[in-house]
């Protein structure tokens, strides 16, 4: 999952000191577009017109959070549908990891299988990997398949996503594709984690994936000098991550 | 101790079964309904008549309970059938029993089932002759009795605080628990935590080397040295160890911290060998390797990794050399890690004429565990084929890095999985292609 950074509540055009207000949320997806990218902040799908604002906090049970910045995520129908399904337990900060408060590269292994689960890389104690289970089984992450029998989008598009990187990093190690050519074809399949982590021993196309600007990462957060992904809350020493 | 056979009738699912048990390693594969652990059940059974010989443990031996009689509906009408028989056939103390001992209900009154053990007196005065012996001061080498049903993990979260173990006569201790499902972390931690408390009092060799047995027992079962340093930390009422990540950091942490599947392995291996020191203490370093005994593991597999699952039963082996396991699985990657004679399937009569080692993943679920509707081509069935053998590559690496041929094979799984899936022409004419020239390339 990309470590994103929304930044701070947009302002007025006209007054740049007083907050926007979101009374209609749907009109902070351009924000949150822009500053974010065009990716689902949670299964990391490219999606360009059907995006829906999550609510971190439910509107029906936390109305008064429906227009709160701080409260939104964008995110795919699919993570979106299976969201209402459920609900969000609180302390929502400590029982989940979020894109926009963790390092969640860090919290996440996309498998060659298409299955997102706990990174165990990073991840060494329980409440951790139960933390990244919660967020998984939340928005329905690890879902392979609907009730019809349908399979999810999300885990075919993840698959496909890595068939791509796979047959880009084949082609690259024999001098048959460029750098370039990697990071638009990473921009056109979406999920950066997959492309990252097919990618991770080639420090090169590594850094030109997490500097690539469509992707929106986090960088000063969540990367070192030298491209390794370091805990975004470094003074939180329960958990770092 | 070694149970080299036994029969099993009227006993929960089974009308009457024989079953031949490999002296080191069983494992029973097959539908749930079958019983994969009524097996085990009637194992315990089995093996709870030595315990019968044994005064202070006496209260742990295990009956054939009522509702493991076998019922057959006729008309409308539960009929139990009767007789219920377990009998085994094997060796106790180097004692050849060849009638065997037997369990039986033959009736069954109103309140309770009447288990009958006179035909289990044999192992019972094998079992009494070497409690006399040991309590007259002779080293008597004693069995261990151990049943790790699925329940394991969760035994320990009863909220019991963790007591200074009782001084008592070690084989009683030893025995505690022994057959309930539920495995006793919660005593192998309590001893640990008098044993160390003691050492460092008063210090004698001896104990100092039961202690290290110990210690290196639970240490050599987790992989890569992940688990060092262990001790207990009476701040945190709780078994702690530095834990290694796989970046070579380290961190110590509590055994409660610890993720499921290694909480599983060093639960259950820390109760084995617990069991092995304090029935055996005059055997000093060799008391766990030495130490022989029948130990039952209901889904073995629990909560491990792939990885770990292929090495778990040759792990086991090594580690407690004198034990008979008898376990259950799902799992296709421990099958595959068995040899030809350590394979039952409980839905199959005729035993493969494969060492499951050569058999591919695909076929092991396919032909071994006979889930036969994966042959359907839907994407979901497709998918959980293509899975395990990415699974299978995945494993093969722990430390994550894929090589060439990995990913070309990925690159293979992938594209035909896909290939099914898309709905663009040109594409799926893209991917055949790509397919045939990898064939040509391989
Ligand atoms: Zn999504």
């Amino acid at each position: 999952m990309r470590p994103i950074d929304k930044g701070s509540w947009p302002t007025k055009d006209s007054h740049a000191t007083r907050k926007r207000v979101f009374n209609d949320w749907t009109r902070a997806i351009p924000y949150l577009k822009g500053r974010t990218g065009r990716y689902c902040h949670l299964c990391e799908l490219k999606v360009s017109n059907a995006m829906a604002i999550e609510h971190i906090k439910s509107k029906k049970y936390f109305p008064r959070l429906q227009a709160h910045w701080d409260n939104f995520l964008l995110i795919c129908n699919y993570c979106n549908s299976h969201k209402l399904a459920t609900i969000t337990i609180s302390p929502y900060k400590k029982t989940y990891y979020w894109p926009h408060l963790n390092n969640t590269i860090m919290a996440f292994d996309f498998r060659i299988t298409g299955e997102i689960i706990p990174n165990r890389t990073y991840l060494t104690t329980k409440p951790q990997i139960d933390r990244a289970s919660a967020t998984i089984d939340l928005y329905g992450l690890d879902k392979v398949v609907t009730a019809q029998g349908n399979s999810d989008d999300r885990l075919k598009d993840r698959l496909e996503a890595y068939k791509q990187a796979i047959d880009r990093f084949i082609e690259f190690s024999t001098g048959k594709a460029s750098i370039h050519a990697i990071v638009d074809n990473a921009k056109n399949t979406g999920f950066f984690s997959v492309w990252l982590k097919v990618f991770n021993s080639v420090p090169n196309v590594k850094a030109a994936l997490i500097d690539c600007l469509d992707f929106h990462l986090a960088t000063t957060y969540c990367f070192n000098s030298t491209y390794q992904p370091i805990p975004r809350n470094p003074t939180f020493t329960a958990d770092p991550i | 101790m070694r149970i080299d056979k036994i029969r099993i009738k009227n006993f929960k699912g089974f009308e009457e079964e024989i079953f031949q048990l490999n002296p080191l390693f069983t494992v029973f594969i097959g539908d749930n309904a079958k019983g994969k652990t009524s097996v085990l059940d009637a194992l315990a059974v089995a093996v709870s008549s030595f315990l019968r010989g044994i005064d202070v443990a006496k209260h742990e031996s295990r009956n054939i309970e009522k509702n493991e009689i076998r019922i057959v509906t006729k008309d409308g009408q539960p009929l139990p059938q009767l007789p219920v028989e377990i009998h085994a056939f094997g060796t106790v103390n180097d004692i050849s029993i060849n009638e065997g001992w037997m369990r039986t209900v033959e009736k069954i009154s109103p309140k309770k089932t009447n288990t009958l053990f006179v035909k289990a007196k044999n192992i019972e005065k094998v079992a009494e002759d070497m409690l006399k012996l040991s309590r007259s001061g002779h080293n008597v080498v004693f069995p261990v009795i151990a049943y790790h049903g699925t329940g394991r993990l969760w035994a320990e979260h009863e909220a019991k605080k963790t007591e200074y173990k009782k001084t008592g006569e070690g084989v009683s201790q030893a025995y505690l628990n022994c057959l309930s499902p539920k495995s006793s972390s919660k005593e192998f931690l309590s001893w640990y935590k008098t044993y160390e408390d003691e050492i460092r009092k008063f210090d004698q060799e001896k104990d100092k080397l039961l202690l290290k047995t110990f210690n290196s027992t639970v240490i050599s079962m987790i992989p890569d040295n992940h688990w060092q340093n262990m001790a207990y930390s009476f701040a945190a009422e709780d078994l702690t160890g530095i834990f290694v990540t796989p970046d070579g950091e380290k961190e110590k942490l509590q055994f409660r911290q610890l993720s499921d599947g290694y909480r599983n392995i060093i639960g259950m291996v820390a109760d084995i060998a617990y069991r092995c020191v304090k029935l055996n203490p005059h055997l000093g370093e060799n008391a766990v390797k030495e130490t022989p005994g029948i130990v039952l593991i209901d889904e073995l597999d629990l909560h491990l990794h792939p990885n770990w699952q292929r090495r778990i039963v040759e792990d086991l082996k090594n580690t407690f050399p004198g034990i008979q396991f008898v376990a259950t699985t799902h799992s296709p990657f421990i099958i595959q890690s068995l040899k030809e004679d350590e394979l039952r399937n409980l839905d199959r009569k005729i035993v493969s004429q494969k060492d499951p080692k050569d058999i591919p993943i695909n076929k092991i679920i396919t032909d071994i565990m006979e889930v036969e509707s994966i042959k359907s081509d839907d994407f979901e069935k497709r998918y959980s084929v293509a899975k395990l053998e990415l699974e299978k590559i995945e494993a093969a690496r722990p430390d994550n890095n894929l090589t060439m041929d990995d990913y070309v094979a990925v690159s293979k799984l992938l594209g035909s999985l896909l290939e099914e899936e898309t709905d663009d022409a040109v594409y799926k004419a893209f991917l055949e292609k790509q397919n045939d020239s990898n064939d040509e390339t391989n």
